[in-house]
């Protein structure tokens, strides 16, 4: 049994941490959207079923539409802009590939908030975007560029763009480009070597970039908060609003619930999906 | 085949999307208004100011700590989760390793909200500790990761050889394993340090009252409308981001690009 015993004890502190620290409290957020709330703020006596009742709101449907929509577009803007530079990066050799990964990688490491803070100056009014639009007579002298949902989506790709940047570029650099070659030699137009070659076999780093957007994109609630307005409120926000301001954590965690019995959703769906699909594929050979 | 304009051009506005706003923030944070002119002069004042305050001094200290903390942890939680996953493949191995990339997964604000949860129920007072924790928590999974990724490459022969010649297990793991994977462990503290000091979110709901950190100030710097010294503590964090990636970048190579990602 000394085997078993060594398993343990190198095992023990890292599993120690994550079951307190990681696995009870996901679990402890589904028990608390069950907890009656306090009027103090936190967790009250007794059971109850009033936060649960509060997710059914019409209030919520918008919201988690625009949350959805929101996300999506972000991640789809961060695609396209990020395959290109992605591609460009895997194609430049040497010293110019390594100053284009540190150009890539410094942003990707900056703290959002220096982002955040750099984006109020430039579209501040008097900032130098601003001025420089209100110039080309592109806006009014009383067009606001910051507080609307385009600012947000603004920020949201600026943001997360070195997200997609980095795995596409990870996969690309892996890509035989020589197929594309053999593809043009064939005969196939440059459009169709890019559909049914290219983005066919870099399809894993164009999912996981996808993904590497879209599930911080639900939970930053930041960037909505300090450049949108009132339309822009997302779901994220109304986490936030009732943990700091409405003090009602049993409803913030019947949010949280809902947002995390939603990815386990769909993250399970894709599961089953990819291994029925691996399964078709050893039934076919 | 002509090779498409597309790549270049776009790699182009990338890079000046990212840089410009960041440039024309570094350039305003040394300026300042002439009294009583439409004018800009160049000034330090901001930075001499920032530099001066007690409040900003505690606030840097206290992300410093923090740091430090969270990447000295989590570095040794990773390791052993790190070997422990390698060394044995158990059902309670799997379960090991499955709640590992549940951080990775999971959005910030869930984990956030989770832990400030569990903090309150369990009556503990939110502060340093448990700012400390709550980065522990999410660190541990990225130190293992890119410590998993190099024991993959990992001879395992040089262990038989070295107990074979007679090494106790203490001495192989002092001596042959953890200096394999000294340049891993480095790579795995930097990047938990770097990312305990960029966290805003997961902070902000553990930190309470009483502890702030870079982020938070910032944070709250901008909510109240201080737009000098948001941008000269902003700056002088990017400076800081600058140097250590530029430094990790050269000293590991693409090893950073792959960690987070």
């Amino acid at each position: 049994m000394t085997f078993r015993w060594k398993e343990g004890l190198l095992t023990l502190p890292s599993l120690g941490m994550l079951v307190g620290l990681v696995g009870v409290p996901t679990l402890v957020i589904f028990i608390t959207a069950f907890c009656a709330s306090s009027p103090t703020g936190g967790v009250g006596q007794g059971w109850s079923f009033r936060a649960i009742e509060s997710l059914f709101q019409w209030m919520y449907v918008p919201i988690i539409i625009k949350t959805l929509l929101y996300s999506a577009i972000a991640t789809l803007l961060c695609i396209l802009i990020g395959l290109p530079v992605a591609y460009l990066m895997a194609r430049c050799q040497g010293r110019l590939r390594n100053i284009l990964v540190l150009a890539i990688v410094i942003p990707f490491w900056t703290n959002m908030l220096v982002h955040l803070s750099a984006w109020k100056m430039v579209l501040h009014p008097n900032g130098a975007f601003g001025k420089l639009l209100l110039y080309l007579g592109v806006i009014g002298p009383n067009d606001l560029l910051l507080y609307n949902p385009q600012a947000v989506i603004l920020l949201f790709v600026y943001i997360f763009l070195p997200f997609a940047i980095i795995p596409l570029y990870a996969t690309i650099e892996k890509f035989d480009f020589r197929l594309l070659e053999s593809a043009r030699d064939l005969g196939a137009t440059s459009w169709q070597a890019l559909s049914q070659v290219f983005l066919p076999g870099i399809w894993s780093g164009i999912l996981s970039a996808s993904i590497l957007v879209f599930v911080p994109v639900l939970g930053c609630y930041v960037v909505p908060e300090l450049v949108g307005d009132a339309n822009s409120v997302l779901y994220s926000n109304k986490i936030a609003q009732r943990t700091f301001q409405d003090r009602n954590l049993p409803e913030a965690a019947a949010l949280s619930s809902a947002l995390l019995v939603g990815m386990m959703v769909v993250g399970l769906g894709y599961l089953y999906w990819e291994r029925a699909k691996r399964r078709q594929e050893e039934g076919h050979e | 085949m002509k090779p498409s304009r597309i790549p270049l051009l776009t790699t182009i506005f990338v890079l000046l999307f990212f840089y410009v706003p960041l440039l024309l923030m570094v350039v305003q944070s040394f300026q300042c208004r002439v009294p009583g002119m439409d004018a800009r002069q160049w000034t330090l004042k901001w930075y001499d100011q920032i530099f001066h305050d007690p409040r900003v001094l505690e606030v840097s200290l206290n992300t410093l700590v923090i740091g430090l903390s969270a990447a000295v942890l989590s570095t040794i939680l990773g390791t052993l989760a790190a070997l422990a996953i390698y060394r044995y493949r158990s059902r309670l191995q799997s379960f090991h390793a499955g709640l590992l990339y549940v951080p990775l997964v999971l959005p910030e604000i869930l984990m956030g909200i989770s832990l400030l949860v569990c903090f309150s129920a369990l009556g503990i007072e939110l502060g340093r500790g448990t700012v400390i924790a709550a980065h522990v928590a999410f660190c541990t999974s990225y130190v293992a990761i890119v410590i998993m990724t190099s024991l993959q490459g990992f001879d395992y022969t040089l262990v038989e050889a070295a107990r074979d010649l007679g090494a106790t297990s203490w001495q192989t793991n002092g001596r042959i394993v953890l200096p394999l994977l000294f340049p891993a462990i480095a790579a795995g503290a930097l990047l938990a340090f770097t990312l305990s000091l960029d966290d805003f979110i997961v902070t902000f709901f553990v930190s309470g009252k009483g502890c702030t950190t870079l982020p938070v100030y910032i944070y709250s710097a901008i909510k109240h409308g201080r737009p000098e010294r948001m941008c000269a503590i902003s700056s002088a964090l990017l400076g800081v981001t600058f140097i250590l990636v530029t430094v990790s970048v050269l000293c590991m190579g693409n090893k950073v690009v792959e960690g987070k990602g």
